[in-house]
Parts: structure tokens; C-alpha cells; sequence
């Protein structure tokens, strides 16, 4: 008896812990008029936490009018459903912090110095989707890669 | 009453070396990083960093330095007025900024001129050695061969300050414009906006 009233009280505590969570709705234009140029990606996950919560959708580039390379990676917090809800309400993460840091390459694979190399934070809401963006700051970057890790003070 | 006071000292004494052992030893933070302080009051160096970022992204994104002459373009830092009520030093973010147009190949900035005077004094006092004796003429930079600035860069920082009960609340809103000075209009525009909010403790500070 005494296990059931435990339990009844777990199930009812995490689905009040539910309630307290936002996710994001969206809705979007079935037929698409943008044409993309996807880029082929690899991608090296050392924190498969950070990895199963935001997921890398696709890296979108284009040139610029100024002649510069521009990226977009889009994103998707991952984090909905009922477990995932009742984890990330236990664990703060509402909404969830990351922080990214995009690092441009030359055509020989040298790292170019930027002003802005710095780990930049972003909030993502569970259910939404995020576009990390950045600009080559020279014609000379030809490749780019994104770093991502989760929010902290370190 | 001897004991007891000695009692009260070496308590307060105890304590006094407790407190002592909570605080930390200087040490060096990466920049980079997310370390660092954040103030509710201030516009800390991560703040700059994001106003920096998003400024130099959209302008380079903007095509508007671009020139079809392939000559770079001539930029003049303005002023950035600081309508907050702490002291800031807008350079933190403007040289950001010139750094990036410079680095992008694109543009140019000029120290002879700026929004408070020159930046650098050199490129006018050089050219009053013409009439001093101990210089070679022929090496004094000539009048009339400075490069007149295109663009100039300037802005805005305004501070909202907020208070309800406990929480107090800060929003900064800087705002940056690009001015083709031959027209006078702006060709580039961007808004940073950076929020912060914090509690105080029912007890303490």
C-alpha cells in the first residue's frame, strides 16, 4: 500500500514538474521557396549529453555580396517528451544554455585569428529550433568549424 | 569576566580566520571564455564581446563596405554617447569593430580624424616640421596628402533600470550607425540588446 501511495506521489510530483516546463510550438510554410546549398558535415561529439539534447539538423552556406563566405547551423533542442521534460526540469536546464564558438580556416587549413573568437552563449527553448550564424571575416576563410558545449562558468 | 572576555576574543578570532579562508587567491581568467564576472549595474567584457560580435556579423554581412573601384573604404570612429549611468568606455566595443572591417580587407579606419579630435595627433604634428631647421624638407610629409574619411561609425548605449522588491533589472540598448558621409545617411544599422536581472538574498548583501 504504502509503495503504490509512493509511487502515485513520484508519478504526480513529475508530472507537475512537467507542467512547469515550456516547449515551443511551431508552424511553417509547407512548400519551401528557398533553395539552400547544404553542406556536408562531420561532426566529432565528445559530451553525448550535449549531443542527444540539441541536434545538429543541417549547415546551410552562401556567399555574401561583400565576396564572403556566410554559414548557418541550425539546431534543435531535443529535449521534449515526457522523460526529457521531467530530466531537464530536475536539472535546470529550461531553457537549455549553450555556448558556441565558430573558428575559420584558410585554404591550407590554417586557422585565421578573428576578433571574435571567443565562446559566445545562446538559450534554446526545448522543442525550438536555433541558427547559429557567423560571417568569414576575410575572403580568405574557406572552411569553418563550430564548436558547441554546454553553458557553464569555466 | 576575564575568561569570558578572552573567551569572546578568541571566538571573533576563529571566526575572523574562517572568513578569511572563504575568499579566493587573484588568479588569471581566459577571455575567451565564459569566466568572469556579470553585474547587473555594468556592461561586463562578455557583454562587450556579444555587442562586438553581432554588430561586426551584421556589418560585414551588409555589403555595404564593399566598393566597385576596389578601393578600400575610409572609415572615421565617431562618438558612441554613453546615456547610462556608468562609466563606460565605448572603445571596447568600437575597436572590436575596427579590428573586424580591418581584418576583412574591406575597409580602412583613420586615426587623423575622430570624434573627439584627432586619434593620433602624429599625422598633423609631422607636417609642422616642414618649418623646423633640424628636418630634411624633402622628407616632411607634404599638406594635402592625408585621405579624407567616407564612413563613420557611431552610436548610442542607453541604460533602463528597473527594481521590483528584491529583483532589480538592467537593460542596455546600444545602437550603432554607419554614415556615408557624403549623403549623410545611414547605410548600416544594428541593435544590441543585453538584459540582466538579478535577486538579492534576504540576508546579506
Amino acid at each position: 500500500m504504502k509503495m503504490v501511495s509512493f509511487t502515485a506521489i513520484c508519478l504526480a510530483a513529475g508530472i507537475a514538474l512537467c507542467g512547469c516546463q515550456n516547449t515551443v510550438n511551431s508552424v511553417e510554410n509547407k512548400d519551401k521557396v528557398m533553395q539552400p546549398q547544404e553542406v556536408m558535415s562531420k561532426k566529432v561529439s565528445t559530451d553525448r549529453f550535449l549531443r542527444d539534447r540539441l541536434k545538429i539538423i543541417r549547415i546551410d552556406k552562401k556567399v555574401n555580396e561583400a565576396g564572403l563566405l556566410k554559414v548557418q547551423v541550425t539546431a534543435l533542442n531535443a529535449r521534449t517528451g515526457f522523460f526529457s521534460e521531467l530530466w531537464s526540469s530536475l536539472t535546470g536546464g529550461k531553457p537549455y544554455k549553450v555556448l558556441y564558438k565558430f573558428t575559420w580556416l584558410d585554404k591550407d587549413g590554417m586557422v585565421i585569428p578573428t576578433p571574435s573568437m571567443n565562446w559566445l552563449p545562446m538559450s534554446v527553448i526545448p522543442g525550438d529550433e536555433v541558427y547559429f550564424q557567423a560571417v568569414a571575416p576575410n575572403k580568405n576563410c574557406q572552411d569553418f568549424k563550430l564548436s558547441l558545449r554546454e553553458y557553464d562558468n569555466d | 569576566m576575564k575568561l569570558r572576555l578572552i573567551m569572546m576574543a578568541a571566538v571573533i578570532g576563529i571566526a575572523g580566520f574562517m572568513l578569511a579562508g572563504c575568499g579566493t587567491d587573484p588568479h588569471r581568467i581566459d577571455p575567451s571564455s565564459n569566466q568572469g564576472l556579470t553585474t547587473v549595474d555594468d556592461i561586463n567584457f562578455k557583454d562587450w564581446q556579444i555587442a562586438g560580435e553581432k554588430c561586426v556579423k551584421t556589418m560585414l554581412d551588409s555589403g555595404v563596405l564593399k566598393r566597385n573601384d576596389g578601393r578600400k573604404t575610409v572609415i572615421m570612429i565617431s562618438t558612441v554617447k554613453n546615456s547610462t549611468s556608468q562609466h563606460v568606455n565605448t572603445r571596447l566595443l568600437t575597436d572590436r569593430i575596427r579590428l573586424a572591417v580591418l581584418r576583412s580587407g574591406q575597409a580602412i579606419t583613420t586615426t587623423a580624424v575622430s570624434g573627439k579630435g584627432a586619434e593620433d595627433n602624429a599625422s598633423r604634428q609631422v607636417r609642422k616640421l616642414a618649418d623646423d631647421e633640424m628636418f630634411n624638407k624633402k622628407t616632411v610629409v607634404k599638406q594635402g596628402t592625408a585621405i579624407a574619411p567616407e564612413m563613420s561609425l557611431a552610436g548610442e548605449i542607453v541604460q533602463q533600470k528597473t527594481k521590483s522588491g528584491r529583483t532589480s533589472e538592467s537593460y542596455f540598448f546600444i545602437h550603432m550607425t554607419l554614415t556615408d558621409l557624403k549623403t549623410g545617411l545611414a547605410v548600416w544599422e544594428d541593435n544590441v540588446e543585453i538584459a540582466k536581472q538579478a535577486k538579492k538574498p534576504w540576508l546579506g548583501w
